[in-house]
C-alpha cells in the first residue's frame, strides 16, 4: 500500500489543476487591437501553444499532412479573430476549441469515426469491466513498457472517449477546461474519462495475452 | 476509549466494495478529501479484490502517464515556421 500512497501524493498536485476554472474577466474587455500590441499579444499567449495544437491536430485528424493543415487552419483563424479572445482566459482552450470547430467542419460526418451513442458507450465500457486483475498479471504489466500499447488504445478508442482522454490525460486540461472545448457537461468529461480508462485496462490486459505475457482466461474465469 | 469501541468506530467507517470501486479513479487521481482517502485506504487495505482494481488502476495511469511523456516531444521547428509564415501572409509580424 506504501505504492498507492507515494503514486497518490505524486498525483495530487497534477490532478488538482483539473478542478481549475479558467479564469474570465468581463466580456466586454477586449483584448487591445491596436497593430503592434496586438501582434505581441498572439505572439505571447497564442503561439507558445503552437505544439500542444499540433498534438492536438493530430489526435484529431490522425494524418500527418491532415494535422498541419489544421494546424495551420486553427492558427490563421486564431490570428483573425484574435480580438475575441478574452484577456485572462485560457489561450489553449481557445486554440483547441477553434481547432475542434475547424475540423468538425471540414471533415465529413463519415470521414470521421461514426458517432456512438452515449449509451451505446456506456454499454460497451460497462461489459468490458476489467478493473481488477490477478496481482501476478498486475505485477507483470506493471514491469514492461506499455507506452506503445496504450498509444494504441487509446488511438482505437471511440471518438467520444479518446478526444476526453486527449485533452485530460495528455494535455492535462483541467475537466472545465475540456468541457468548454468539447462543449459537453463537466461531469460527462468525468464519466467519459472514467469509462475510456476502463476500455484501455481492457486493452492492456488484452495486449498482455496476445504478447504471452499472461494466460489468456476463459469466460468462466471473467472477474 | 475501549478497544472495542475503537472497533466499533472504525466498522461505522468501512466503506463497501460497491462504493470504494466507484471512487477509485478520483481516489488514484488524487481527487477526493482526507475523510474519503481514509475510508478508501481503509478498505482496500483490508480487501484483496478492490486492492486488486486500485493496483490495476494505478497500471493503466501509470500506462497513460508513458504516453503523455512520449508525445511531449515537440513537433519540429519547420512546422513552427510553416504556420508562421502562413500567418506573415495573412499580416502578422513576429514581434
Amino acid at each position: 500500500m506504501i505504492a498507492h500512497h507515494v503514486q497518490f501524493m505524486r498525483r495530487t498536485s497534477r490532478r488538482i489543476a483539473r478542478y481549475r476554472v479558467p479564469v474570465t474577466l468581463p466580456p466586454t474587455t477586449t483584448v487591445t487591437d491596436t497593430s503592434s500590441s496586438r501582434q505581441q499579444e498572439f505572439h505571447d499567449l497564442a503561439l507558445p501553444w503552437l505544439p500542444d495544437v499540433a498534438r492536438y491536430a493530430q489526435s484529431l485528424t490522425r494524418d500527418a499532412t491532415a494535422a498541419e493543415d489544421l494546424l495551420q487552419e486553427t492558427y490563421l483563424n486564431a490570428w483573425r479573430h484574435w480580438h475575441t479572445f478574452i484577456p485572462g482566459s485560457e489561450p489553449r482552450a481557445w486554440l483547441f476549441t477553434i481547432a475542434r470547430n475547424a475540423w468538425r467542419k471540414r471533415a465529413p460526418r463519415d470521414a470521421r469515426m461514426v458517432a456512438v451513442e452515449e449509451q451505446t458507450l456506456q454499454a460497451m465500457s460497462d461489459a468490458e469491466f476489467p478493473l481488477g486483475a490477478p496481482s501476478d498479471i498486475t505485477r507483470r504489466l506493471a514491469s514492461i513498457d506499455l507506452g506503445p500499447a496504450i498509444t494504441h488504445a487509446i488511438a482505437d478508442l471511440p471518438e467520444s472517449f479518446r478526444e476526453v482522454v486527449q485533452l485530460v490525460e495528455l494535455q492535462e486540461l483541467s475537466y472545465a477546461e475540456a468541457a468548454e472545448v468539447l462543449n459537453i457537461p463537466v461531469g460527462t468529461v468525468r464519466s467519459r474519462l472514467f469509462r475510456a480508462r476502463r476500455l484501455l485496462q481492457t486493452a492492456l490486459l488484452q495486449h498482455a495475452q496476445d504478447a504471452g505475457l499472461v494466460p489468456a482466461r476463459g469466460p468462466e474465469e471473467q472477474p | 476509549m475501549s478497544d472495542q469501541r475503537h472497533a466499533a468506530a472504525d466498522e461505522s467507517k468501512m466503506i463497501d466494495c460497491g462504493t470504494a470501486v466507484r471512487m477509485l479513479w478520483d481516489y488514484l487521481d488524487g481527487n477526493l478529501g482526507p475523510r474519503e482517502v481514509e475510508a478508501i485506504q481503509r478498505h482496500v487495505n483490508r480487501c484483496s479484490h478492490c486492492f486488486s482494481h486500485a493496483d490495476f488502476g494505478q497500471v493503466v495511469l501509470d500506462a497513460i502517464a508513458q504516453a503523455r511523456q512520449s508525445q511531449a516531444v515537440d513537433p519540429a521547428a519547420a512546422l513552427r515556421e510553416r504556420v508562421i509564415a502562413r500567418l506573415r501572409a495573412d499580416g502578422y509580424e513576429e514581434p
